[in-house]
C-alpha cells in the first residue's frame, strides 16, 4: 500500500485541528483523508468505507473516543486507531491500549509525532 | 565248669545284645544320613553370615571414609570461600578507607584549592578501583555457576583485536610504551568462540602487561594452530616480571607478587583468576613464562572449530584501516551535540551528575522522576532521546519502555541501569531499548551513546524547521482560520469565568493550549499552558488577571495572522472532505 492509497479519516469536534492535521498529512504525501465531527460521524463514515487509518481525538462531546475506539475495534477491527488527546495521563494510555489503540499522540504535536505515528502503522503492516 | 544249660542262656543273651546293638547302629546310620543336609545346610548359612557380615562391614568403612571425604572437601570449600570473602573484604574495605576518609575531610575541614584537588582525584581513583573489583568478583562467580555456558558466535578476528588494541593504546601512551599487534598469517578472518569473554581476557592480559612494564614495549602476537584448531594469543612485556615462587600462586585469588603491589599498581587480584577459568572453560590454557626484570609472556590458547585452508586469510583486510583512523587519542573529547534528552530517573544525585554531563554537550536535559512520568512526557514532548533509569518507583522502566513502544513511540530509548547482567539486558531489548548505559556512568561510554543517537550541534534544528513551517501557505491559512474564530472564544472564556464554570473553562483552555501550540502559536500556548496549571491546582483566584493577560495574546496573534494572510481565506470545508 503505498501512502497516497492508504485512506485516514480525521476525527476532531475542533474544525481548525482537523484542518491541520489534515494538511500534515498531505504534507507527508497522503491525499486520501476524510474528517468527521465526532465519534457517531466517525462511525457511519467507517461503516460506508473502509479504512486504514483513523485520528480519534478522545475528549470530544456527545460519545468521548474512548467509547468510539470500542466501537471502532469492533466494527472495523483491522483499522488502525491513534488516539489524539489533551492529556498523557498513563492511565489514558493504559485504557487506550486496553481498547486496542495502536497510537497516541498529545496534543500539542509536532509533524514529526504524526510521522512517527504513521511509521508505528506502516512497521505493524508488515 | 558252666553246665550246658546256662551256656545256651548266655548264647541266647549274646545274640539278643548283638541284635539290638545292631538295630541301634542302624538307627544311628540311618539318624545320621537324615541330618547330615541339616548340618550341611547349618554351615553354608554360617558361612554366609560370615560374609554379609564382612560386606556390611566394607560398606560402612567405605561410607564413613566417602563422608569424611566431603566433609573435608565442604570445609576446604567453606575454607576457601571463607578465606575469599576475607580478601575480599579486605580489599574493598581499603579502597573505602580512602574515599570515606577523603570525603570526609572535604566535608569537615576548608582545605586548600590543591589539597581538595588531590582528595577528590583520590576518591574517583578509589572509586573506580571498587568498581573494579566489584565487576570482576562479578564475573568470577558468573563463570563459576554450574549451568554458565560460553557463547559460541561467528565474530571478525580483526575487529576484535582491533576493539582491544583502541581500549589499551591510550594506557600503553600514557607510559609511552610502544604496542604492538603482530599478526601471524594464516588466519582465519571469521572465529566461532565467545568474542565478549575473550575480548576480556585480551583486555586483561595487555592492561596487565601494560601495568608491569615501565618502559619497553608489549606486544600481541596473534597466530593459529591449523592441525589443533588452536588460537594462540600471546601477550608479551618487557616488565618487572614474575619469580618462580610468585608464579606458584598467580591464578590464585588476590594474590598479587606482594602487598604493595596493588598500591603501586592497582589491580583487583582476579583477573589472572578470571583468564585462567575462561581458557579452561574454552578447552584450551594460560600459559605464562617469566623472568624478573626481564619480562613476561602470557600465552592463551583456546579451541575453536575447524577452519579450513580455503578460508584462512593471509594479509590484513582492508576494513582494518578504518579502525586505525578511529583510534583516538588518550584523553576525553566531549561531543557537541543538539537536541532535547527524556532522563527518567529517580535519584536526585544521578540527575544532577547526568544533568552536568548533557549540559557539556549542549543537549537539553529534562528529567522524569519515575516510569510513570517518563511515559507521560515523553508522550507529551517532543525528545531525540529518552535514557530510562531500570529501576523506578510507580512503574518500573521495562513497564514504561514496553508502553511507549506499543503505542509507537519511535525515538531511542537507551536504558540506564547498574544492572549488567545479559539475560537483564535482553528483557531491556525486548521491552524495547536500542542501547544500555551503566552506572556509575563511564563518562566516555556515556558521551559515545549520546552521540551516537543526537545530531551535532551544526545540523539544523527542529525548532528551525519548525519556524519554516510558517512560510507554508496552507499553514498560514489554517492558523489565520483558527484565529478569525478567537472573538467567539473570547466571550465564551468570559462567560466561563463569569459564571465560575470551571470545568467549562478547563475545557475551553485545554482545546485552546493544544491547538495554539499545534499551530505555532507559541506565545498563546505558553500562557494557555499556564493557565492550564492554574486550573488544575485550583487557584482560581488569579484566573481574572491571566484572562487579561490571555485576552492581550490572542489579540496580538490575531494581528500576527492578519498580517501574513491577505486575501488568502479558506474554509474548513476546502480541507480534507
Amino acid at each position: 500500500m503505498t501512502d497516497a492509497q492508504t485512506k485516514i479519516l480525521v476525527v476532531d469536534d475542533v474544525a481548525e485541528l482537523r484542518s491541520f492535521l489534515a494538511g500534515c498529512l498531505k504534507q507527508l504525501g497522503y491525499i486520501n483523508i476524510s474528517q468527521a465531527k465526532d465519534g457517531l460521524d466517525a462511525l457511519q463514515q467507517l461503516s460506508v468505507e473502509p479504512t486504514d487509518i483513523v485520528f480519534l481525538d478522545i475528549e470530544m462531546p456527545k460519545q468521548n473516543g474512548m467509547e468510539t475506539l470500542r466501537q471502532i475495534r469492533q466494527q472495523s477491527p483491522k483499522t488502525f486507531v491513534i488516539m489524539l488527546s489533551c492529556y498523557s495521563s498513563l492511565d489514558n494510555v493504559k485504557e487506550a491500549i486496553g481498547c486496542g489503540a495502536g497510537g497516541f499522540i498529545v496534543k500539542p504535536f509536532s509533524h514529526e509525532k504524526i510521522s512517527d505515528a504513521l511509521l508505528h502503522f506502516h512497521k505493524q503492516q508488515k | 565248669m558252666i553246665d550246658k544249660n546256662t551256656e545256651q542262656t548266655l548264647l541266647a543273651k549274646i545274640a539278643k545284645l548283638e541284635r539290638e546293638l545292631q538295630c541301634q547302629t542302624e538307627a544311628r546310620i540311618k539318624a545320621e544320613a537324615e541330618l547330615a543336609p541339616v548340618y550341611q545346610q547349618s554351615v553354608e548359612l554360617a558361612e554366609s553370615m560370615n560374609l554379609l557380615s564382612a560386606h556390611f562391614e566394607d560398606i560402612i568403612t567405605a561410607q564413613t571414609m566417602e563422608l569424611a571425604e566431603s566433609r573435608d572437601i565442604a570445609l576446604s570449600a567453606s575454607k576457601t570461600k571463607s578465606e575469599f570473602l576475607a580478601n575480599m573484604s579486605h580489599e574493598i574495605r581499603t579502597p573505602l578507607t580512602s574515599i570515606i576518609g577523603f570525603a570526609n575531610s572535604l566535608a569537615d575541614e576548608h582545605l586548600g584549592p590543591q589539597d581538595t584537588r588531590l582528595a577528590t582525584a583520590s576518591i574517583i581513583r578509589n572509586s573506580l578501583h571498587l568498581m573494579n573489583i566489584i565487576n570482576d568478583i562479578l564475573d568470577l562467580s558468573k563463570i563459576e555457576q554450574q549451568n554458565f555456558s560460553l557463547e559460541q558466535h561467528a565474530f571478525n578476528l580483526f575487529e576484535l583485536i582491533g576493539e582491544v588494541e583502541n581500549q589499551v593504546s591510550a594506557q600503553a601512551m600514557e607510559k609511552e610504551l610502544s604496542l604492538n599487534v603482530q599478526y601471524h598469517f594464516p588466519l582465519p578472518t571469521t572465529l566461532i568462540s565467545d568474542p565478549t569473554w575473550l575480548k576480556q581476557v585480551l583486555l586483561n592480559l595487555c592492561s596487565n602487561a601494560i601495568k608491569f612494564t615501565h618502559q619497553g614495549t608489549v606486544t600481541i602476537d596473534i597466530s593459529y594452530h591449523q592441525q589443533h584448531s588452536k588460537m594462540v594469543m600471546a601477550v608479551t612485556d618487557s616488565g618487572i616480571g614474575i619469580s618462580a615462587q610468585q608464579l606458584d600462586k598467580i591464578f590464585e585469588p588476590f594474590t598479587q607478587a606482594d602487598a604493595t603491589t596493588t598500591r603501586r599498581y592497582g589491580g583487583t587480584g582476579l583477573g589472572l583468576t578470571i583468564c585462567n577459568k575462561l581458557a579452561q572453560l574454552m578447552q584450551g590454557q594460560l600459559l605464562i613464562t617469566s623472568e624478573p626484570k626481564k619480562g613476561s609472556c602470557f600465552t592463551f590458547e583456546f579451541s575453536i572449530p575447524e577452519v579450513e585452508s580455503a578460508q584462512l586469510c593471509h594479509r590484513l583486510p582492508p576494513q582494518l584501516k578504518v579502525l586505525e583512523v578511529a583510534k583516538t587519542a588518550a584523553g576525553l573529547t566531549v561531543p557537541g551535540l543538539r537536541g532535547r534528552i527524556l532522563v527518567a530517573e529517580d535519584n536526585r544525585d544521578t540527575q544532577n551528575l547526568v544533568a552536568l554531563y548533557i549540559k557539556k554537550t549542549g543537549a537539553t536535559a529534562v528529567f522524569a522522576g519515575d516510569g510513570q512520568q517518563a511515559v507521560e512526557k515523553a508522550l507529551a514532548e517532543d525528545f531525540d532521546l529518552v535514557l530510562m533509569d531500570m529501576q523506578m518507583p510507580v512503574v518500573n522502566g521495562i513497564e514504561a519502555t514496553a508502553i511507549l513502544r506499543q503505542i509507537g513511540f519511535q525515538k531511542p530509548i537507551v536504558s540506564f541501569t547498574a544492572n549488567v547482567i545479559k539475560d537483564e539486558l535482553k528483557k531491556y531489548q525486548a521491552a524495547g531499548c536500542n542501547a544500555h548505559i551503566t552506572k556509575p556512568i563511564d563518562r566516555a561510554q556515556f558521551f559515545a551513546v549520546l552521540a551516537k543517537y543526537l545530531p551535532g550541534a551544526d545540523t539544523p534544528t527542529n525548532e528551525q524547521l519548525n519556524t519554516n513551517m510558517l512560510d507554508d501557505e496552507e499553514f498560514t491559512n489554517i492558523r489565520a482560520s483558527y484565529m478569525r474564530g478567537m472573538g467567539k472564544l473570547v466571550s465564551t472564556l468570559d462567560q466561563a469565568v463569569q459564571q465560575q464554570n470551571w470545568s467549562q473553562l478547563a475545557v475551553l483552555i485545554h482545546t485552546l493550549k493544544g491547538t495554539s501550540g499545534s499551530l505555532a502559536f507559541n506565545a498563546l500556548y505558553t500562557l494557555a499552558n499556564d493557565i492550564d496549571q492554574q486550573i488544575k491546582t485550583r487557584q482560581f483566584d488569579t484566573i481574572s488577571r491571566y484572562m487579561a493577560a490571555l485576552k492581550q495574546e490572542i489579540q496580538l496573534a490575531v494581528a500576527s495572522t492578519k498580517v501574513n494572510v491577505g486575501s488568502n481565506r479558506i474554509d474548513d470545508n476546502k480541507l480534507g472532505r
